[in-house]
Order: structure tokens, then C-alpha cells, then sequence
């Protein structure tokens, strides 16, 4: 009986664990998926008013700073998440500065479906015409540079959770805050178009927002760093107004400072679409009510 | 016996098990992953606050303000050929205004002061000794744009100064023929200032992914090919009788399918380029053939595909009409056609090709014009360190008659104030070309701009 029992207890023991160690693979996916799923519902039918700033950056007292004059895009963006998942979106970017890219307009058709192509539109200001752009493919696919900032379409993108492998490796408090850190590492069909071999993303446990985000390259070494700050509620979604990402390898830093956001606003569909590049009274009169719903 | 033994070592065992097990189990709860989690510690404390960013100083003011609605610019062209002569030499400023007035009307004013120095072509030409010495520098100003866009409903009109570009076929002009060139602009490093704005109504209305575009041109414009209303030149102005310089009009219907738009194109147009036909004009510069312009209509169809890496484009017209043998003004339909295909390499080099070729139905009289070889350009872009640094190879022309221009372009932007372009281009183009956009020199432009 006894060693019948203590051959259960241990066998329940090892179960448990057993059961402990894919509960935790299990949360991380969870937690990932849900976090994923924040942001995107952050990202439906909103405006923002941002500035992109990049620079060279170094050590000085023990900080890190732009060893440089930082080059500085001022950016309109309306989004809307369409789809089943709402894992489709449309956009437009309305570049205001710098006064070489003032009035340049882009408007992007992203969907998740790996079949559907990405579709995009640029307004050539010095034409006065809208050109449509060659999406590129999805696979072995360099990622583009956002606006020549060190973001890249990658970093940027999102709903591509199911092209990935979780593992919770810790939890902790980091920087003010009850964190998860789980290692996300990219399937055999993502690794085709991404440059990372894992990624480490400290999700906040209250906010589920990513916090820092660490990725490494395909020898596993690691190449950017990607922190969120100044992290305000608005409208009961928790939104980053400042995130930094590092290029430890270029030593190249760039940060995308929110200045005005409004989400879950009434964005017309018409609005996302290629008469915004051109109807430019049309444009003002959307983005007007727009800002004036913006904090 | 041996059971009571066993239920004894057991009894005494149990407490030393459960604590192995329980050891043992932790160990296995704690994700083998810690192994390497200990290695990641080791090299950096995960839950640590680290890289304490400062943003840097000088980002600029957010607050709105009155400088918003302005971008000024400051330029300095220059071009040289290989034999030394100076083409382009000339400084300009140019101010852009656009604002939303109110709610539902949007103004733009684009103007530019240009200064044409003495060894410009411009300032050559206003000289003596058939523009071969220097000559008394000049300025001018010039409307690149000047409309107000009212937008009600589904609909928008725009009046005023403006440019109005069709088809999709870059490099082409098979259905690009509303607005003219304007030849005296450096074509190689500025491209916003070499189309002729013209006093236009153009009216659009949007559907869903169908749009309906109409517009109305009062006077016509002609590629403008100089400044000086001499004898010098052979299409100046002066030589064509105003009256014939009659409105224009057409529409455009454009819709989208899946993966294709597609373009549906009517006008009534005046040729951006007179004709050159008998009997000559004489003038003391030589003898010269008379510049007639005529009207002609227009019908096209436009449109592009993508499929992944892959743009697929292509214009096809119908125009009436056209005057293409010079020795009697034979008129006769031609149709024209332009396909071009767009690759998107996946180290992000732009790849496009293009094709244009010109069929006459009447050509009786003709001297060999479908004979004429297809009109071919060929482009290649990719941008380099963040995007600052844009480089460009383009080549264009035609085998017969030979004309065949290729183009090494550089785009540096130094920081977001400077900008500074180069191009260099090679020219092989026999007498009897027709391509006004192949000068024939071989030449190194530069072109250096400060915008604020």
C-alpha cells in the first residue's frame, strides 16, 4: 500500500509538474495572444499625431542619448482594424514634416490571409498623382524601414501570433511593474520572412502591454531593444505614448513619441481609401473632427 | 517477513521519498528553458530596469503655428556637358502655401522666383551669336500651382492653376497627353517642376472604388520650349496663331476589381507639339518649317495589376487626327500602346520596364513612320542608409530613329534641411528624333536645395 501510495504521490507529483510546465506554455501563448489582441483593438479606428525621431545614439553618464542631431518625421496615421479577428487593417499616413516629405500620403491594405497580398498607394506630391506601389512578397521578403526610422515593417506588425512558439521564462517586477518575460520563438514558416531567431517581450501582467521587447538575429545574437513608456489609459485601452527601439548593432536608436491620439472614433470607411491622397478639402474635413476627439 | 521488511524500509523511507520526489518534481516544474534562463542571467539581470533613455533635445515644437501652412525652398541647378557648355545655371526660390480654409474648401499656391544666370541656355538664348555666348542674366517667376479644392459630399472640384497626369505606364505618354512639359526646367533632379500647370476645372466624384473624373481646360498650352518670343528656336510661340490654342475637355472613369484598376479615358485635346510642316518660314536664322498645331480626340484605356513582387501596367490609345508626315499635313488615326511591368526585388530594389510603340492606319503618303521602332525605358531604384541616399539608373529611347539616353541619378538627403542630386547622363540621338526629352548632350547635372 505504502509504496503503491508513495509511487502515486510521485507519479502525481511528476504529472503536476508535468502539467505546471504546459499550463505555463499554454499562459504564455494566452498571454501573448491577449496582448496582441489589445493592441489591435487599440489600433481600430483611431488617430494619432506623432513625431519619429532618429539618431545615432552613445553612453554619456551612464544614459543612453542621440550622439547627434536626431532627424525628426511628424506623421498623421488613421487606422481601422477590419476582418472576422479584425486582423485585416487600412490606413493612411500623412507625412507633415520634415519639408522635403510634407504632403506625401500613403495609404495601406494589410490582411492577415498569407494569399492576399499587401496593397498600397503613395500620392507623389511633385506629380500630383497617386501611384500604385509593388507590395514586395511575404517571403525572404527584406523588411521595409518605416520612413527610414530603425522600426521596421516587422517590428510594427501585428495578429501573426499563430507563427509562433511561447515559453513563459519568468515573471518579476521590472521597471514599476508585475511582468511576464516570454521567449517567442518564430515557426518554420515565419522564419522564411523574418530576420529574427527569438524574440524576449516583458508583457506587463496588469496592462498587457509589451514593455520591452529584446529580439536577436539569426546566430542568436542580440540586435534590437524596444522599450514603451509614459503608458496612459485612454478610452480603457492602455496605449505607449513614448517607445524607443535600439539597433545595437548599427548603434542607431529611434523613438515614436504619440503627441495626439483618439481611438474608438467614427472613422468613414471613404476616408481609407485613394480619394483621401487627392481630395485634400475631403481630408482636412475628416481629420479636423478627428483631432478634436484626440488627446 | 520480507513484506513487513519492505513496508518498514518504505515506512522509513516515505519522508526521504517525498522529499526527493518533491525535489525531484520541482526540478522538472521548473522549465528546463531556466537552464538557458540562468545563462540569459548571466549575462544580463532580465528583470532589472536598464538603457535609462533620454529623448533627445531638440525635437521641435508641437504647437501649431502659422509656418505649418509654408515650405520654402531654396535651389541652386547647374548642368555642364561633356564639351564644357553650360546648360543649366540658375537659382531659385520657391514658396508653397496650402491651407484648409473652412471646412469643406482647401487652397494651394506654389510660385517660384528663378534667377537664370548668364551662362544658362535660357539667358544664352536672349544673347547674340545664336545663343552660343554668354548672356544677360535674368529672373522670372513662375505659378506652379494656384487652386481652391471645394469638396461636398461625394464629390470634389478643382479650379485653378493646376496639372492634371493620366495613365500608367511611367515614362510614357501614350495617354499622358493633358498637361505639357515644360522643356526649360532641369528634367533630372526636380520632377515637380517639369510639367506646364494650366488654368483647369477638373471635377471628381467617388463611388466606393469607382471614381469619375472630368475637366475643362479654356486655352490650351504648348510644351514650352523657351522663354524668348524671338526668331530664335524653332516652336516659339510667336509662331502659332492664338486662336487655334482652343479648349480642352474630357473624362475619366476609373474603377477597381480584385487585384486590377482599371481606367476608362476621353478628351478632346489640342497637340502639346506642334507639327513641323511645309512651307518653310524663312527667317535669318536659317529657314525653318512651319509649327502647325491641330485639335484631336483622345480615347483610352488604362491599367494596372499587382500580384505580389509583381506591377503589371498598361495604356492604350486611340488618337485622331495627327499630323505625321511634314510634307503635306497628312492627317491620319493612330493607335498607341505602352505595357510596363514593376518588380520589387526582395532586397527592395525597384525594377520597372516599359515599352511604347505607335501604329498610323493612314500612312499612304508616310515616310516610313511605322516603321519607327517602339520607344523603350528602363528603370532601376533602390535607396541606401535609411533611406537618405536614393540611387537611380534610367534609360530611355528608341532604335529608330536612334535616340537613346541613360541616366545615373543620386538623391542624398543630408540631414531635413539639405538635399543634394546628381545625375549623369549619356546621349546617343541621330538627326530626324523625335523625342523632345533627348536633348542629345551628354551631361552632369547638380542640383543643390534647402527646404524649411
Amino acid at each position: 500500500m505504502k509504496i503503491t501510495t508513495s509511487f502515486l504521490t510521485a507519479t502525481s507529483l511528476v504529472v503536476m509538474a508535468m502539467f505546471s510546465l504546459s499550463a505555463n506554455a499554454m499562459d504564455a501563448r494566452a498571454v501573448m495572444e491577449k496582448a496582441d489582441k489589445l493592441q489591435r483593438e487599440s489600433n481600430d479606428s483611431s488617430f494619432s499625431k506623432s513625431r519619429l525621431s532618429t539618431c545615432k545614439y552613445g553612453k554619456k553618464e551612464k544614459k543612453t542619448v542621440c550622439t547627434g542631431k536626431a532627424r525628426v518625421k511628424v506623421l498623421e496615421t488613421v487606422q481601422k482594424q477590419f476582418g472576422d479577428n479584425k486582423k485585416d487593417s487600412k490606413s493612411i499616413s500623412i507625412v507633415l514634416e520634415p519639408a522635403s516629405e510634407k504632403g506625401i500620403g500613403m495609404l495601406t491594405y494589410s490582411y492577415d490571409d498569407d494569399n492576399k497580398d499587401t496593397e498600397s498607394w503613395l500620392y507623389l506630391s511633385a506629380l500630383g498623382k497617386v501611384k500604385r506601389m509593388v507590395s514586395g512578397g511575404k517571403e525572404n521578403k527584406e523588411p521595409t524601414a518605416f520612413f527610414g526610422s530603425e522600426f521596421t515593417t516587422e517590428d510594427m506588425e501585428s495578429g501573426k501570433t499563430d507563427e509562433y512558439t511561447y515559453k513563459m521564462i519568468k515573471e518579476g517586477p521590472y521597471a514599476g511593474s508585475e511582468v511576464w518575460i516570454i521567449e517567442a520563438i518564430p515557426t518554420e514558416k515565419r522564419l522564411k520572412k523574418t530576420r529574427y531567431s527569438k524574440t524576449l517581450t516583458w508583457v506587463d501582467k496588469e496592462k498587457f502591454v509589451a514593455l520591452k521587447v529584446q529580439t536577436y538575429d539569426k546566430r542568436g545574437k542580440l540586435w534590437k531593444k524596444m522599450y514603451s513608456k509614459n503608458i496612459q489609459k485612454l478610452n480603457n485601452h492602455w496605449i505607449p505614448r513614448e517607445t524607443t527601439i535600439m539597433n545595437t548593432k548599427s548603434s542607431r536608436l529611434s523613438t515614436i513619441y504619440t503627441d495626439d491620439i483618439a481611438t474608438d472614433v467614427p472613422v468613414n470607411d471613404e476616408f481609407l481609401t485613394q480619394r483621401t491622397l487627392t481630395d485634400f478639402a475631403f481630408r482636412e474635413k475628416n481629420l479636423e473632427k478627428l483631432r478634436a476627439n484626440s488627446k | 517477513m520480507h513484506g513487513d521488511s519492505m513496508d518498514s524500509l518504505f515506512s522509513k523511507l516515505d519522508l526521504t521519498n517525498r522529499l526527493a520526489v518533491a525535489v525531484f518534481s520541482a526540478l522538472i516544474a521548473i522549465s528546463p528553458a531556466s537552464f538557458a534562463e540562468d545563462d540569459l542571467l548571466a549575462e544580463d539581470d532580465l528583470l532589472l530596469g536598464d538603457d535609462d533613455f533620454s529623448a533627445p533635445e531638440d525635437m521641435g515644437s508641437t504647437e501649431a503655428s502659422w509656418r505649418d501652412f509654408f515650405v520654402t525652398s531654396l535651389v541652386h541647378d547647374q548642368t555642364r556637358t561633356s564639351d564644357g557648355e553650360t546648360n543649366y545655371f540658375r537659382h531659385s526660390i520657391r514658396i508653397e502655401y496650402e491651407q484648409a480654409i473652412n471646412k469643406n474648401i482647401f487652397a494651394r499656391v506654389d510660385v517660384k522666383g528663378v534667377s537664370y544666370q548668364s551662362l544658362d541656355k535660357q539667358a544664352k538664348q536672349r544673347g547674340t551669336n545664336m545663343g552660343l555666348t554668354e548672356g544677360d542674366p535674368y529672373q522670372r517667376g513662375k505659378v506652379q500651382q494656384a487652386w481652391l479644392q471645394y469638396s461636398q459630399g461625394a464629390c470634389t472640384t478643382k479650379a485653378g492653376h493646376q496639372t492634371l497626369i493620366w495613365g500608367e505606364v511611367d515614362g510614357t505618354f501614350t495617354v499622358d497627353d493633358v498637361t505639357p512639359f515644360d522643356f526649360t526646367e532641369q528634367l533630372l533632379t526636380d520632377y515637380s517642376s517639369i510639367r506646364l500647370p494650366q488654368t483647369m476645372l477638373v471635377s471628381e466624384c467617388f463611388f466606393g472604388n469607382q471614381q469619375v473624373q472630368g475637366f475643362y481646360i479654356p486655352k490650351a498650352s504648348l510644351h514650352q520650349t523657351s522663354h524668348n518670343d524671338d526668331e530664335f528656336g524653332l516652336m516659339t510661340l510667336s509662331m502659332i496663331d492664338d486662336e487655334d490654342l482652343d479648349a480642352e475637355f474630357g473624362a475619366r472613369y476609373k474603377f477597381a476589381i480584385k487585384k486590377t484598376e482599371v481606367a476608362f479615358m476621353y478628351a478632346d485635346l489640342v497637340t502639346n507639339f506642334p507639327a513641323q510642316v511645309l512651307p518653310l518660314i524663312p527667317l535669318p536664322s536659317g529657314d525653318v518649317l512651319t509649327p502647325v498645331i491641330y485639335d484631336y480626340q483622345l480615347y483610352g484605356v488604362s491599367l494596372n495589376y499587382t500580384s505580389g513582387q509583381w506591377l503589371f501596367k498598361t495604356d492604350i490609345a486611340y488618337k485622331t487626327d495627327q499630323i505625321i508626315d511634314q510634307t503635306n499635313s497628312e492627317v491620319s488615326d493612330i493607335i498607341m500602346g505602352a505595357a510596363g511591368v514593376e518588380f520589387l526585388s526582395n532586397s527592395n530594389h525597384n525594377i520597372s520596364f516599359g515599352i511604347q510603340g505607335a501604329y498610323a492606319f493612314d500612312h499612304e503618303f508616310l515616310p516610313d513612320q511605322n516603321d519607327d521602332t517602339p520607344l523603350f525605358t528602363l528603370n532601376w531604384t533602390k535607396t541606401y542608409l535609411n533611406d537618405d541616399l536614393s540611387l537611380s539608373l534610367l534609360s530611355n529611347g528608341q532604335e529608330r530613329p536612334r535616340s537613346i539616353s541613360t541616366t545615373a541619378q543620386a538623391k542624398y538627403q543630408v540631414d531635413d534641411y539639405w538635399s543634394i542630386s546628381s545625375a549623369f547622363t549619356f546621349s546617343d540621338v541621330e538627326p530626324g528624333s523625335r523625342n523632345p526629352l533627348i536633348s542629345g548632350d551628354n551631361e552632369a547635372s547638380v542640383q543643390i536645395k534647402f527646404q524649411f
